[in-house]
Formats: structure tokens, C-alpha cells, sequence
């Protein structure tokens, strides 16, 4: 594929449909539907052609596109991508077009316009893990802003607003910080190499490129805020619930399988390489943090009445892994971390899938008046079990490994972190089965009772939506290899810049 | 070889794939698919069983060395891998034989147990993914591979307790299951990682060389070795439903009956035993665990056997009995009886499974009644079921030549020669007092009047061949079993397959083989006398004449009666209370742990949110007090700009800029 | 060339001064912009009188007063259109009636 600007096609072609559709009178309805799937389905296609053609064994980047952009400042267009942008992307555009799919049916007003918002995300998404950068990035980083909050204030829940803005001006408030890091990185840069801009904004130039200790803590600060805002991370995290119970299911899914993932991805491609000494310097605390979280989450998640705001606060906790498995700087837990990114987004992003299957029919997530579906829609509660014992990371699929792996890291580095970390399996048991029998065992309840003939199994549409998440968790937990395989080389690069052997309170072998 | 031993992993799973798929449209015939997969899946355990246990090619290695191969490579990510590996040898064709005969005659049975359950086929599905699991989890030749199917039976175990999901109780029941043995996981995962930064890698045979070397070496502190073997160890807890995470078991007991006997009676709860018996290298290196696994064994066996007294379900006396056979394992396993430990769990598969499919067939008599107060006099009506369950209580109660007999005094036996002075004696009075409760069970069921419901009374009857024949079946293998592997008392056969696996363990531990002598026949003569003792105080309060001996012939009375004796009124309370261990955690983990859940839930919503929504309102207020300037007029804003204007010319006047 | 410069600014700035009264003191939207037109106007009227008496700026000075008499002509049309626009919604001239940029 010589030649061809594949991470270009990938980025733009959900752009060109949002276009196209734009031009698609709006009584259309299905045609935009369609328009939109089509669209992101070619994205999804050609982001499979890119994994078809990577090389998992070459080093570096790959399918690098560049030209000058803003050459003043050496801000270029460079588009590149290594095993971890190529997991995320592909993750993001699967799930881009299964939410457009699952969006068929639940959303009925203004679809043009949602649709558009839809693609226009998706192009900020791929946009954030394939830029090279700095400059780009950031512009990726808030082109995603946009779409979200039009999705959670026009088409949200009762409380939509507040959700939305509060959404907006958390993130805002990280990022912000972030573009004056970026650009103090650039200027240190340009007065390093006296007074030369040229690659003051090239991602791999300035990662070989050792910053100043008060400039690597100040940026480092800056960053993490734009990340652990974005993960998120206690305590930066209560935007997340709001946003999650406001926003339509399709909303929901990407903002939990893929929106999260932004953070993670940022702490690993950015922070780690960019600024080593400083996150030796903060790994402590942000293991503390992340150890707050996983605790944390999982015990508010206990005891959520709200279906989706128990899986909201299950993220939390998940993404604690996350954050955890990448501040150990230790192989298999940055592995597992990114694992673990992969297998959330399907498993966290399948389980907001169910929720909206059961909304569409109740229009109530409250858990209490659940109860004794598995008898009249037995395959939907048996596709909520399964996800829910894939949430709880029962071995054999895509949630295990990652948070596995983890734990298996961080006990190499310090077993007391590790063991806090792994009780939390117990606690995640505990939330989700007790969820799960709320909503599956027992007799029927008198609300789902009084829904009648309402009460359906799931339509072909919707389980077009799940059955892929289903495969490919069971496949992803069967087949890890598949993702680490593309790992290995990414991280041992970023792990040989930010040097590994994390010395927590002395208890290292 | 690797063939065979795939195809066995390979007939349940696809037994479960397809009846999954069709299942629900096969009706009243979903059972062909799943028991035609089992009952080959049968043949070709015992195919590589016996190959294993009788060394044919592949199976030559010394010492019991066995047979393994990698499937694929599982996990790779960096200096860690593991594989989809398996392994075969004699301790692992001790657990098939057991697992794969039982498992069968359950499948058997079911097909007329279930007959009349609208899940039918979803039971058969079920029950193949536990096979499968449990054969996964007897093959797996790495920890991780093992964790896998101890997650994975685990779950089936969960859905096949909350099988009647309707069942409150059953749902209830099914997830303290997973969630009591996820604290057991939680260990053991722990150990896990423990092995893994120890030695560099999780293959159990390249582990213990691994850690054995390093031990040599001096590179490795005991106490490290001790919290191995201990993380490991909760594992064991967790599963085989050791104390204090027993509390599963006898809730477990709401799932269908024949998954009582092969899950938890025959099979998944022996994993732990498995576990620790496969681990023996480690265990052996840590005699300070052993001295802790002895301890909690036998205090788990006289814990559960003091419950079992005063249960009035059938079903939960025959868990009880579990909870304290298992502990009997266990402590053999603690006091370095490997083989004998390993006996035990292979008779004790058998006539477990025999007691818990003929309590299945009591309670199909009855009609689903399990209360045993509303039993009794069934012997004259279900006479198959009546002698079969006699024949495997007796056994149970250790009365020769049946297999309980065999491996429960090998046990005892070699924690007295051990000296697990202790151990032997608590459970040479466990032993009396099994035998006494197994006996109250079959006088409360079968014997004396009958006190079954009128309307009930005239339709028992006899259950259908396709569960008689099980039950005949794992009968005489309990019968014959015992004295087939344990016979001659100085070594049995079971010696001959077992002991080259655990002689360096025994080596280790300095144990010495002692000649089998008159101390071990006092031994033997005193059990033996010990549950004659128990039976025989059972038959005559519980037996058909238990009128004549001034005992209450109502059972109500009967309690009232050990009430009113002051010592006894304690531990009447204590047993029928379970010792409060439920309610103790359901204090701990639902009221306090529900507690502090919703004082977070009240700290994130106003403590955390609170302060981001504070920042919000300040801006707000901010916003609102400066908005009284903004009048919107064009006029008041040219107004300031003049203002401002003429203020920076007089300034400039002023000189303020020069 | 008769009179003197300061004669001709004062000119203007006595303009610019009537055109910033009537500006905020008028309540009509059209005597607003014609202060605005008077405004612009005395501006001029200074840059021309700068053209005359600085010989440098001669040519500059005429383009620039080219300049904002096409920027007045302009600024006159579109306003006009906007107040035409907003009489038409609140059916009166008088702008301390338009507060609609408060909310």
C-alpha cells in the first residue's frame, strides 16, 4: 500500500460523509442512516486494511504522512501510527459505526444533524491516536469536545445540560492547560536549538529531547491534569456519571470505549516519553490515586441504584487499571494496561449497549424496579450476563487479561499496591452479579409486568450491535496475542525512554 | 496421546456449543447432544487414565514424571508466557477417573431428574461447560491455565446454583458462591504472581524446579516460601469450601440435586485438594504452611460435622458431611499423607455422589420436599434408593470393607504416625461423629413412622431406571473401590500410582515409610470402633424403635429435650445456628460494608462533586454581580468608551505616560 | 494657503465633539449614526487638514480620506439596514428600547 495516505483515508472518510450528509435533505431519514453507517463502516474497513498491512515487527512508526503545515513554527501534518495508536484506532472505529448502528432506533429527531456529530467525533478520535504533532494533536484533542457535547445536550436526558457543560468545561479546563504546556515545550525547544523552530511540535524529535527538570514537572502537571481529567481519575471524575446518565446509549458507549481511552493513550504516548524524569517524580502519587480509584469506584458502583451510573462508576474503577499498569513503568502491567484499554472499550462500551436495550423498553434504569427478566427476553439477559461476567473479569475473556497483567506488573514492583488493587475483584463481583440478579433472576417485576407486550427480546438491529462485541471479547480473551502482539515493540521504545525499576517506599526485589 | 487429550477437552465444549445453540428447539431430546458427549468424553478419559496409570508410551517418565503439551501460547507479553499447556499423570488420572465417571453417571441421571424443568437443555449445556472446565482445570499443566478453569467451574457453578433463577433464595445462594470463592481467588491469583516474580515462570513442573534451585541457592528467604504456599493455599480455601469460607457450600445446596453431586460433592470442591496435592514441591518447602492447611482441614471437619447434627435438610446434612470429608482431605494433605489424601477425595467422589443422587432421588419420591421432618418410613417405598444410600452412608461412616473405611483410617493412620497427635484425635471423634449424623439422615428419611404429607404419601414413588442405574452403579463402585485401590492396608494400589509423585515431597518433609503394624491395626480397630459407637447411637435415637428408649417420638420434643439439658443447649443453639458464621458476615460485609458504601456515595456526590459544582457556583455568583454593568444599551456602552477616552487624554496630559 | 492649521483642527475637533454628543445623547437610532457620519466627517476634515500643511503626507492623505469616506459609506448602509431591521421588530427608533444584548 505503497503511496496510499491510509491514516489520512482513515482519519477523513467519516469526514467526507459528514459532508456528504450534510447535503442530504433532512426528510431523508434513512438515507442519512444509512449514509452514516456506510461512511462509518469504510472507516472501520480501512482501518482493518492498516492492521492487514502493519508490520507488527518493525520498529517506529508506520504509514507516516507528512507535509508542512504552519512552517514558522514547525508545526507540521504528520500522521504516523505504532501498535497502540493501531489497537485504539481500530477499537474506535468499530465502535463508531456499531453506536451509529445502535442509534437507529433511538434516536428520531434531528438525525441529520446527530449523524453528523457522529462522524465529526469519529474523525477527532482517530484524529487524537494517529497525529504526530503536538499541535496537531491538540486540535484532534478538541475537535472531539465538540461533537460530544452536542451529542449529550441535544439528544440527552432530562438533566442534559448540566451533564454537557459540566463535560465540556472539565475537559476544557485540562486541555487548556495542556496547550500551554505544549507550546512552553515548543518554545524551550526552539530556544534550545537556537531560535529554529523546525520540529519544535514533531512528536519524535522532541521525545529524544531532554526538558529542563521545572519545565518536565510544570508540563508534566499540565498534561496529567488533561488526561487524568479525560481517564478519568478520582477525584476528577464526577463529571463522568453526569455524563453518562445524560447522554443517549450510542453517546455512552464511545464516551466509555473510546473518549476514556484518549487519557490513557495521552499518559502513554505523551507524558511517559516526554517528560521521564517528572513521572518518576509523580508515579507515586498517581498510583495512590489509581489505587484510590479502582477502590473507590468499585464501592460507589456497590451501591448505585442507577443502571448506568453503577457502570459509569465500574469505568472508574477499570480505568484505575489502567493508570495503574502505566505508572509502574514495568512491561506486562503497560501491556495490560493497554490490553485493558482494549477490552473495556468493548465490554464497558457492550454493557451501556444493554442498558440502552433495556431503556429502550422501560424508559427507567432504576435497578429496583428490575427484576426476573431472564424469563421473558432470556437471550437479552443472557447477553447482559455475559458481559457482566466479562466486566468482572472472569479468565477466558477480554477483561481478564489486561487486568491481569496489571497486577501481575505491579507485584513485581510492589505486591502491597498489587494485592489493594486485586481485592477490588471481589467488590467487582460483587456490584455486577448483584446487578445482574437485580435485573435477570427472581420473578418478574410488577413495572416490567405492566410493560406487556413491551417487553421484547432484542431486535435484529440490536443484536447485529452486541454480537460482535460478544466474539470478539471471547476471541480477545482467548487470543491476547492478537493485541499484545502488536504491543511489544511500542513498549519496550517508550519503556527504554522513561526507564523502568519504579523504586515505590524501597520494595523493590 | 495429545489427540485423546484434546478430544477430551474437546467433546464437552463442543457438547455445550451446540446444545447452546439448538438446544431449545431439541425440547424433551436435548440430552443426546450433551450425554453422547459425555459418555464419550468418558471412554476416552479412561483410555488415557489407564494409560497414565499403567505407563504406556507416552507415560514413561520417572517418578511419576507425566505427559504434557502446549495447545498454543496463551499470554505472550514480554519475559511472560504462558501457554495453553496440558499435562497428564498418575495424580491427574486419579482426578479423571473421578471426575469423568461421576460426571457421566450425573449426566445419566439428569436426563430423568430434569425431565420435567422447562431449562432442560440449558441444564445439559451447563453441565457440559462444567465438564469441560473441570477437565481443564485437572490438565492444566501452568497456575494460570489451573486459575482459568477455577474461574471458569466457578461460574458454572454460579449459573447452575442460580439455575432457578426465579428462586430468590437461589439467586442469592448462587452469587455468595462466586463472590465467598472469589476471596479464595483473590489468594490465589496473589500466589500466582508471587510464583511468577519468584521464579520467572508459572509451568508447574519448571516452578517447583525453579523454586527448589533457588532454595538451594539460598536466594530465597522460608517465610517467602511460607506466603507462597499460604496465597496459594487460600485458593484451596475458597473452593473446597474450607473454614472460614465455607459458608458457600450448604447455600449451594439450592441448585438442582444431581448438580449437588457432581459440583459440589464429587468434583469442583475437590479442587482444592487437587491444587494443593499438584503444589505438593511448594508445600513441602513450607512445612510451617502444612502445619496451617492440617489445621484448617480438621477444624473445618469437626466444625461442619458438629452443624450436621441438627440439620433438618436432607440435602444440607449431606453438605455438611462435604465440608467435613474435605477437611479430612486436607488435613491428610497437611500431615504429608498425599496419597491418602488423594484416596480420599477418589472414594469420597463416589460415595458422595452415590448419597447426594439418592437424597435427588428422595426428594423426586417426596416431590421436591427436602425437609426431613416431613420424611421418614421411605425405606418399604423406594427400595433402590433406600439400599443404595445405605450402602453409601455406611461407607461414609467408615465401616469395612466400603471405601470411606479405607482411605478415611489411612488418613488418621498417618496423622498419628506423623504426629498430628491433634489432628488424629479430633478427627478420630469426627469420625465417630459422622457416622452418627449420617445415621440420624437415613432414620429421619427412611426409617420410623413415616411423616410425609398425606397427600403427598400416596404418590411416591420409585424414581426411573435412567436414575436407578447411576445409583446401582456408583454403589457397587463404592463398594468395591475402596478395597480394589486400597487393599492390602500397607500400601494399595493407590500407593503404587501416587507415592513415586510425592516422594520427594515426603523426602523433604522427612517422613519415613514405616512397616505397617500393630500400632496401625490398634489404629484401624479404634476408628472402626469409633463409628460402630456413632452408628449404633444413631439407629437407636433415630431408628424404627427409637420409641422404646425414652426419646421423644416427635421431633419437636426431641429438641425441646436437648434444650432443657444446660451444656447442650449451647451447642444445640451453636449447631443449628451454624455457629452464626452467616450472620457474623452478613453483619461484617452487607450491613457495616453497605454502610460505608453509601457514606462514600455521599462523600463523592457532595464531597467531590461538591467542590466542582462549588467552583461553578462561584464563577456564576461572579458573573451575576458583574451583569449589573451590562445593561445592553449602545449608548451606556459609548458612554465608557468616551469616559475612557477622555480619562486617557487627561492622562496623557498629566504626563502619567511619559 | 490662508488660515491657520490650528484653525482648521479646531474646526474638526468642535465637529468630532458635536458628533460624540449627539451620539450618546440622541435617542434616535438615525441621529445616532448621522453623529456617527458627523464623527467620521471631522476626521476626515483633520486628515485632509494634515494633506494641506504637511507636504510628506499630501498623498497619503487624500487616500486615506479616500478611505473613510468609503468605510463611512459603507458603515451608513449597513446601519441603516440594521436599524431598519430592528424598527421593523420593535416598531420604535429609540435605542434605549434595544437591550436585547443584555440577555
Amino acid at each position: 500500500m505503497n503511496g496510499v495516505p491510509i491514516l489520512s483515508l482513515v482519519t477523513f472518510v467519516p469526514l467526507l460523509g459528514a459532508v456528504l450528509i450534510a447535503f442530504i435533505p433532512r426528510g431523508h431519514v434513512r438515507l442519512i442512516r444509512y449514509g452514516a453507517l456506510a461512511a462509518s463502516l469504510a472507516a472501520f474497513a480501512l482501518s482493518l486494511a492498516a492492521l492487514a498491512d502493519f508490520d507488527p515487527g518493525a520498529s517506529g512508526f508506520q504509514f507516516v504522512e507528512q507535509w508542512d503545515w504552519i512552517p514558522a513554527f514547525g508545526i507540521r501534518y504528520k500522521l504516523g501510527i505504532d501498535g497502540i495508536s493501531l489497537a485504539l484506532v481500530v477499537l474506535t472505529t468499530l465502535l463508531t459505526w456499531i453506536s451509529i448502528l445502535a442509534s437507529f432506533g433511538p434516536i428520531r429527531e434531528r438525525v441529520k444533524e446527530y449523524m453528523i456529530s457522529f462522524l465529526v467525533l469519529e474523525v477527532g478520535m482517530i484524529g487524537v491516536f494517529v497525529a504526530l504533532d503536538l499541535f496537531l494533536f491538540y486540535v484532534f484533542w478538541e475537535i472531539v469536545l465538540v461533537p460530544m457535547y452536542l451529542i449529550i445536550g441535544i439528544w440527552g436526558g432530562a438533566n442534559r445540560i448540566y451533564a454537557t457543560i459540566k463535560f465540556v468545561l472539565y475537559t476544557l479546563v485540562g486541555s487548556l492547560l495542556m496547550l500551554v504546556a505544549i507550546l512552553a515545550t515548543a518554545f524551550a525547544w526552539q530556544a534550545g536549538h537556537g531560535g529554529d523552530w523546525t520540529g519544535a511540535f514533531d512528536y519524535e524529535q522532541l521525545r529524544g529531547y531532554a526538558f529542563d527538570g521545572t519545565l518536565q514537572t510544570l508540563a508534566f502537571g499540565a498534561f496529567f491534569l488533561a488526561f487524568a481529567i479525560k481517564v478519568p481519575m478520582f477525584p476528577f471524575h464526577t463529571w463522568l456519571p453526569d455524563a453518562h446518565v445524560e447522554a443517549p446509549t450510542a453517546g455512552s458507549v464511545i464516551l466509555a470505549g473510546v473518549l476514556l481511552k484518549l487519557g490513557g493513550y495521552g499518559f502513554i504516548r505523551y507524558s511517559l516519553p516526554l517528560f521521564p524524569d517528572a513521572a518518576h517524580a509523580w508515579a507515586p502519587a498517581i498510583i495512590v490515586l489509581s489505587v484510590i480509584a479502582i477502590v473507590y469506584g468499585a464501592i460507589v458502583a456497590l451501591v448505585q441504584p442507577d443502571f448506568k451510573k453503577l457502570v459509569a462508576y465500574s469505568s472508574v474503577s477499570h480505568m484505575g487499571f489502567v493508570t495503574l499498569g502505566i505508572f509502574v513503568f514495568q512491561p506486562q502491567a503497560l501491556e495490560g494496561a493497554i490490553v485493558q484499554m482494549v477490552g473495556h472499550g468493548l465490554i464497558t462500551g457492550a454493557l451501556f449497549l444493554c442498558v440502552g436495550v433495556l431503556y429502550e423498553r422501560t424508559h427507567d434504569r432504576e435497578l429496583a424496579k428490575m427484576g426476573g427478566l431472564a424469563e421473558p427476553v432470556p437471550l437479552y439477559a443472557a447477553t447482559l450476563g455475559f458481559f457482566a461476567l466479562a466486566s468482572l473479569g472472569l479468565p477466558g475473556l477480554a477483561g481478564f487479561v489486561g487486568e491481569f497483567l496489571v497486577l501481575l506488573g505491579t507485584w513485581a514492583v510492589n505486591p502491597p499496591v498489587a494485592a489493594i488493587s486485586a481485592g477490588v475483584v471481589i467488590l467487582s463481583a460483587t456490584y455486577l452479579l448483584w446487578m445482574f440478579q437485580r435485573v435477570a433472576f427472581g420473578e418478574l417485576s410488577d413495572f416490567l409486568r405492566g410493560l406487556g407486550q413491551h417487553l421484547t427480546d432484542m431486535s435484529p438491529v440490536e443484536l447485529l450491535t452486541l454480537s460482535p462485541l460478544v466474539a470478539l471479547t471471547v476471541v480477545f480473551g482467548l487470543f491476547p496475542a492478537l493485541i499484545l502482539e502488536l504491543l511489544h515493540g511500542p513498549v519496550a521504545t517508550i519503556l527504554a525512554r522513561t526507564g523502568g525499576g519504579l523504586d515505590l517506599l524501597g520494595l523493590v526485589r | 496421546m495429545e489427540t485423546l487429550v484434546t478430544l477430551l477437552l474437546a467433546l464437552p465444549i463442543a457438547g455445550f456449543g451446540a446444545t447452546a445453540l439448538v438446544g431449545r428447539r431439541l425440547g424433551r431430546q436435548a440430552f443426546w447432544l450433551p450425554v453422547g458427549a459425555i459418555v464419550t468424553a468418558w471412554a476416552v478419559g479412561m483410555v488415557v487414565a489407564f494409560s497414565a496409570l499403567t505407563g504406556q508410551p507416552p507415560f514413561t517418565g520417572e517418578h511419576g514424571q507425566g505427559f504434557g503439551f502446549s495447545l498454543y501460547r496463551w499470554i505472550p507479553a514480554g519475559d511472560f508466557t504462558v501457554d495453553l499447556g496440558l499435562y497428564v499423570d498418575n495424580l491427574t488420572a486419579a482426578l479423571l477417573i473421578v471426575v469423568c465417571t461421576v460426571g457421566m453417571l450425573v449426566h445419566v441421571y439428569s436426563i430423568g431428574y430434569m425431565e420435567h424443568d422447562p431449562g432442560y437443555w440449558r441444564f445439559f449445556a451447563y453441565l457440559n461447560l462444567f465438564m469441560f472446565s473441570m477437565l481443564l482445570l485437572v490438565l492444566a499443566d501452568n497456575f494460570l491455565v489451573l486459575f482459568v478453569a477455577w474461574e471458569l467451574v466457578g461460574l458454572c457453578s454460579y449459573l447452575l446454583i442460580g439455575f432457578w433463577y426465579k428462586r430468590r433464595s437461589a439467586a442469592l445462594a448462587a452469587k455468595k458462591a462466586f463472590i465467598v470463592n472469589r476471596v479464595g481467588d483473590l489468594g490465589f491469583s496473589l500466589g500466582i504472581f508471587a510464583v511468577w516474580t519468584t521464579v520467572g515462570t508459572l509451568n508447574f513442573q519448571d516452578a517447583f524446579r525453579g523454586l527448589d534451585q533457588k532454595i538451594a541457592a539460598g536466594a530465597l528467604e522460608p517465610w517467602m516460601v511460607t506466603g507462597i504456599a499460604l496465597l496459594i493455599f487460600t485458593g484451596a480455601v475458597g473452593k473446597s469450601a474450607q473454614f472460614p469460607l465455607h459458608v458457600w457450600l450448604p447455600d449451594a445446596m439450592e441448585g438442582p440435586t444431581p448438580v449437588s453431586a457432581l459440583i459440589h460433592a464429587a468434583t469442583m470442591v475437590n479442587a482444592g485438594v487437587y491444587m494443593v496435592a499438584r503444589a505438593n514441591p511448594i508445600f513441602a518447602q513450607a512445612p510451617e504452611a502444612m502445619v496451617v492447611v492440617a489445621g484448617v482441614g480438621i477444624f473445618t471437619a469437626i466444625l461442619a460435622a458438629s452443624i450436621a447434627f441438627t440439620q433438618n435438610d436432607i440435602k444440607r446434612v449431606l453438605a455438611y458431611s462435604t465440608l467435613s470429608q474435605l477437611g479430612y482431605m486436607f488435613a491428610g494433605l497437611g500431615v504429608g499423607a498425599f496419597t491418602a489424601a488423594i484416596f480420599h477425595l477418589v472414594t469420597h467422589g463416589f460415595f458422595k455422589g452415590l448419597l447426594f443422587l439418592g437424597s435427588g432421588s428422595v426428594i423426586h419420591a417426596v416431590h421436591e420436599e427436602q425437609d426431613m421432618r416431613k420424611m421418614g418410613g421411605l425405606a418399604r417405598r423406594i427400595p433402590w434408593t433406600y439400599a443404595t444410600m445405605l450402602v453409601g452412608s455406611l461407607a461414609m461412616a467408615g465401616i469395612p470393607p466400603l471405601a470411606g473405611f479405607f482411605s478415611k483410617d489411612e488418613i488418621l493412620g498417618s496423622a498419628f504416625r506423623n504426629g498430628f497427635l491433634v489432628v488424629w484425635a479430633v478427627g478420630f471423634v469426627v469420625a465417630g461423629m459422622s457416622a452418627f449424623y449420617m445415621f440420624r439422615m437415613m432414620g429421619l428419611t427412611f426409617w420410623g413412622e413415616s411423616r410425609v404429607d398425606p397427600h403427598v404419601a400416596a404418590k411416591i414413588h420409585e424414581s426411573p431406571w435412567s436414575m436407578r442405574v447411576p445409583l446401582v452403579l456408583l454403589a457397587a463402585a463404592t463398594v468395591v473401590i475402596g478395597a480394589l485401590l486400597g487393599w492390602p492396608l500397607e500400601g494399595g494400589t493407590i500407593h503404587a500410582w501416587l507415592d513415586p509423585l510425592f516422594e520427594p515431597a515426603r523426602e523433604l518433609l522427612g517422613l519415613e515409610h514405616e512397616a505397617f503394624g500393630g500400632l496401625d491395626v490398634a489404629l484401624v480397630l479404634a476408628s472402626v470402633a469409633m463409628a460402630t459407637l456413632g452408628l449404633a447411637g444413631a439407629v437407636r435415637l433415630f431408628g424404627a424403635g427409637a420409641g422404646r428408649f425414652r426419646w421423644p417420638a416427635r421431633l419437636a420434643d426431641r429438641d425441646a429435650l436437648v434444650a432443657s439439658v444446660p451444656g447442650a443447649r449451647f451447642l444445640y443453639r451453636a449447631s443449628v445456628n451454624k455457629w452464626w458464621f452467616d450472620d457474623l458476615y452478613h453483619l461484617l460485609f452487607v450491613v457495616i460494608g453497605g454502610r460505608a458504601g453509601a457514606a462514600l456515595r455521599w462523600f463523592d456526590e457532595r464531597i467531590v462533586d461538591g467542590s466542582v459544582n462549588g467552583i461553578a457556583t462561584v464563577t456564576v455568583a461572579a458573573g451575576r454581580g458583574l451583569r449589573v454593568i451590562q445593561t445592553g444599551r449602545v449608548q451606556n456602552y459609548a458612554m465608557g468608551i468616551a469616559l475612557g477616552l477622555v480619562a486617557l487624554t487627561l492622562a496623557y496630559l498629566a504626563g502619567l505616560f511619559r | 494657503m490662508s488660515g491657520s492649521l490650528d484653525a482648521y483642527l479646531l474646526l474638526a475637533g468642535a465637529l468630532f465633539s458635536i458628533g460624540v454628543f449627539g451620539f450618546l445623547a440622541r435617542r434616535n437610532a438615525i441621529a445616532m449614526l448621522m453623529s456617527i457620519e458627523l464623527m467620521l466627517n471631522a476626521v476626515n476634515l483633520a486628515i485632509v487638514t494634515f494633506g494641506a500643511f504637511v507636504p510628506a503626507l499630501t498623498t497619503h492623505a487624500s487616500v486615506i480620506a479616500l478611505m473613510v469616506m468609503a468605510v463611512a459609506a459603507g458603515e451608513a448602509t449597513v446601519g441603516l439596514a440594521i436599524v431598519i431591521a430592528i424598527f421593523r421588530n420593535r416598531r420604535t427608533p429609540l435605542v434605549d428600547e434595544y437591550d436585547a444584548m443584555r440577555e
